[in-house]
């Protein structure tokens, strides 16, 4: 039976007085691929944020690989692409090769870091500071960072917005590859519903509340949401795509 | 969003009450000291002239509190009221209280006070190089005057003439009793000054190697001394490295036993030139850097400059 | 005077390590100091020192143990800094703005109270390295241990959470511990630098050699040593310049550090231009 990775109970988040999350519960299976959509602002980073701990909720119990958040350790397991670093200034004196080198704990295999660099195809750019490099490379060193320490839950925020179309295919295989041949559980964000079409089997739409949680042909055969997007957009996000997943 | 709003009527209502509880404290101060005299001094040589002089028809106080740097003082708004309501005040001059003026300026229009340059008619040494450096090739342009002037025991007593004169001017009932005074006080300082002269003959060494601000070339001048300072006269700025490297070349080459160092300053260097050289740390006064402990001790000028001699005569090793 | 008259002194030698450990203390917190924008938490810490030295003097405690009793409210004053920064509703420098000027004006006030600026709380402004005794240096020596296993103990995570906070805390890093522990080691590092060697130092000694480490846009743990090299440099030749040009030493030490920054950033300048 497959494993809960992450479950939550009556997840609440306040941001200066204000309900960005409301009495969230729902939960992520091992080998899922989830893809969180909803409008700009609708609390979907807000969501992983607090699933990850770099927030605290106002109420509500998060469970990660079935442990309490507060007691979870195995942080390796976790591989988390955000969507944009805080304020990274272009002469950050950080390498690639040391940013990579910090998705894996305190004993770095020099091999394994080979390895991401080059499935990643910034090999050439290790010596090179972070800031330095175009935010596509930017991001294919902070996947790289996320895959190093060979994570059984992958979660990226908005990953592919103002990447070029190589990169993004590249991302999205490289998710699929994982979820399909190792059973890496992925959670997607992305305002771009399409991309889901093409990708999640799960969908969890979200606008402060959840107002969708289920498989994808549940959503797309939902007269509620028929009502609720319209059917024309319902239409759009069920039908644009060639669906390349199972 | 709560932000709570004090009126603000209620704010101003607040400040008016709080000034007019402060300014109520002025008006209590009705004294039966006020018949007296009021002297305000600036140092502390002063202060003990003029009570000396003054006795019990004088009140005197101090202007800075003990443990003051008197060179670098800073006035208080409350320095400027007391010293208006005083009849004297007494400094020593322009060089050695530069912000003696301020007052002076402020309180030109108080008829009843007499500003007194206790410093005046005596003759300032400048600072010079210390005589045995080789390595000042160029002296420096802006000698600065040495305004030390009361450890010269002459100078002491002109300035005791001065105070004087200036008591009896704003008190001409009292002169008599002043004059009997600064006489039986000049007579003392008359016999500490030739009490100095016997006991610093025939010393091992004559050099006063000093690890504090400059302050005893009049005294070394009186006595025949030669004098070495590593600070300058306001010990506002860090000794030249150089200058540290001379004292203790200084202390070498006389096998000095013993240096001086002096209370108020950071006794940090006088204690690395000690380790440097294996030489033993001596206190000297310079008669206005007094410390808390040492007013609680009620001592007086004699006193410190009976403790200097006797610093002096270990130091220098004299018979 | 010969370089090697200088040396022979034995207050100069001490000056020396004395100075290279300070050196290398401030040169290794000031990287994660500056990067995470408070550079000025040096300049701030020393005022705040001020403050609480004259808050000590007046309490009557005895000259010895005054740098012992301040530590406290220094280390309080930085952990107020760090809640500040961390509520978000204050910037850092902001944060260090405040209790700055907070530490002076209390210093100002308490000791006109006591009665005049004493030289006990003059000297903790104006430190000097040549008088540096033999506790100072035990003190350095024990702080630079701290931090040294501080960094090499935590340096993927300090790494990390200088990067990128929400990141490192993502990775289940205990970002507040980490930042506690790093506030409360500059306050140390802050009160000991003061003492020893003046409040200017304070805050150059932090600020300026990582900012030309950081000019050679090298790897994270190249700039960490970087750092190091230029500010124990700029303190071995400030020394020694300072008794061969007859200057004050911190002084020289400070502007050689200012020197060392702008011949980096000439050469980087002027590098391209020549190929």
């Amino acid at each position: 039976m497959p494993v809960n990775i992450i479950r939550t109970e009556n997840l609440t988040f306040c941001y200066n007085g204000i309900e960005v999350l409301q009495d969230i519960s729902f939960n992520v299976r091992q080998g899922d691929y989830l893809g969180v959509a909803g409008p700009n602002g609708s609390g979907k980073s807000t969501l992983i944020k607090n699933i990850l701990g770099i927030l605290e909720p106002r109420q509500g119990n998060i469970y990660l690989f079935g442990q309490p958040l507060s007691a979870f350790r195995q942080w390796s397991k976790i591989g988390y692409l955000p969507q944009r670093l805080a304020s990274l200034h272009s002469h950050f004196p950080g390498t690639v090769r040391e940013i990579v080198q910090l998705g894996v704990d305190r004993k770095g295999d020099s091999r394994e870091i080979k390895r991401m660099l080059q499935l990643m195809d910034i090999e050439h750019l290790s010596s090179r500071l972070i800031g330095e490099l175009s935010y596509g490379e930017q991001q294919r060193a902070m996947l790289a960072r996320a895959l190093a320490s060979k994570p059984e839950l992958l979660i990226f925020d908005e990953p592919t917005t103002a990447l070029d179309p190589q990169t993004r295919e590249n991302f999205y295989s490289i998710a699929q590859e994982l979820n399909r041949q190792q059973g890496t559980t992925v959670i997607l964000i992305t305002h771009d519903t399409g991309v889901i079409g093409n990708y999640a089997r799960y969908l969890l739409y979200l606008d402060k509340k959840i107002v969708f949680s289920g498989t994808f042909e549940n959503f797309c055969s939902s007269p509620e949401m028929a009502g609720f997007f319209g059917p024309v957009s319902q239409h759009i996000i069920c039908h644009q795509h060639d669906r390349r997943n199972i | 969003m709560q932000t709570s709003k004090v009126p603000l009527k209620y704010f101003i209502f607040l400040l008016i009450l709080l000034s007019f509880i402060f300014s109520c404290r002025d008006s209590r101060e009705a004294n039966p000291e006020d018949k007296k005299l009021q002297v305000i001094a600036t140092i502390f040589p002063l202060y003990d002239l003029a009570r000396q002089i003054g006795g019990d028809k004088v009140k005197v106080s101090m202007l800075l509190p003990p443990a003051t740097d008197a060179h670098n003082y800073e006035l208080k708004p409350d320095d400027i009221i007391r010293i208006s309501k005083a009849d004297l005040f007494l400094y020593i001059n322009m060089e050695m209280e530069h912000w003696a003026y301020k007052i002076i300026q402020t309180t030109s229009s108080n008829p009843r006070l007499l500003p007194v340059e206790t410093g005046n008619g005596i003759t300032m040494l400048t600072v010079s190089e210390n005589d045995e450096d080789e390595d000042h090739h160029d002296h420096h342009s802006a000698s600065r005057f040495d305004p030390h002037i009361w450890l010269d025991f002459t100078n002491t007593q002109k300035m005791a003439d001065t105070i004087t004169a200036a008591m009896i001017k704003v008190d001409s009932r009292h002169s008599d009793y002043y004059l009997k005074n600064a006489a039986e006080y000049k007579n003392k300082l008359a016999d500490l000054d030739n009490k100095y002269r016997m006991e610093l003959t025939g010393c091992k060494s004559r050099t006063i190697l000093h690890a504090g601000h400059w302050a005893f070339a009049y005294l070394a001048n009186r006595y025949g001394l030669k004098y070495y300072s590593v600070y300058n006269v306001s010990a506002d700025s860090e000794p030249e490295p150089q200058k540290i490297v001379a004292l203790i070349s200084q202390i070498r080459k006389t096998k000095a036993a013993n240096i001086y160092y002096e209370d108020l300053i950071n006794p940090r260097l006088a204690e690395t030139i000690a380790k440097e050289t294996g030489a033993g740390l001596l206190k000297l006064n310079n008669g206005h850097a007094i410390s808390k402990e040492e007013m609680s001790r009620s001592v007086s000028f004699l006193s410190l400059m009976e403790e200097n001699l006797v610093s002096l005569k270990k130091g220098l090793q004299c018979r | 005077m010969s370089l090697i008259e200088v040396l022979s002194f034995t207050f100069v030698q001490r000056a020396l390590l004395a100075g290279i450990l300070i050196a290398a203390i401030a040169a290794i917190l000031g990287i994660f100091l500056v990067l995470r924008r408070l550079s000025l938490i040096g300049d701030g810490l020393a005022h705040i020192t001020f403050g609480s030295v004259a808050v000590v003097l007046l309490a009557g405690i005895s000259p010895f143990y005054v740098t012992i009793s301040a530590l406290p409210l220094v280390m309080l004053a930085s952990l107020a800094i760090f809640k500040l920064t961390s509520s978000k509703k204050i910037h850092g420098d902001a944060a260090i703005g405040i209790l700055s000027s907070a530490g002076i004006a209390a210093g100002i006030v308490l000791a006109s109270l006591s009665g005049g600026y004493n030289v006990d709380l003059f000297s903790y402004l104006f430190g000097n390295i040549l008088t540096v005794n033999q506790t100072e240096i035990m003190l350095s020596l024990i702080i630079f241990a701290a931090v040294l296993c501080y960094v090499l103990f935590f340096y993927h995570d300090l790494f990390a959470v200088t990067f990128d906070e929400e990141l490192a805390r993502s990775m289940g890093i205990k970002t507040k511990k980490l930042n506690i522990l790093l506030f409360l080691l500059t306050a140390i590092a802050a009160v000991l630098t003061m003492k020893i060697a003046g409040i200017m130092m304070v805050s150059a000694m932090l600020i300026l050699p990582p900012l030309t480490a950081l000019q050679l846009s090298i790897s994270f743990r190249k700039t960490i040593i970087a750092s190091v090299i230029f500010s124990t440099l700029s303190v071995i030749f400030g020394i020694i310049a300072s008794f061969l040009l007859n200057l004050p030493a911190g002084g020289t030490i400070v502007i050689l550090n200012i020197l060392f920054l702008l011949i980096i950033f000439g050469v980087k300048k002027i590098l391209p231009a020549l190929r």
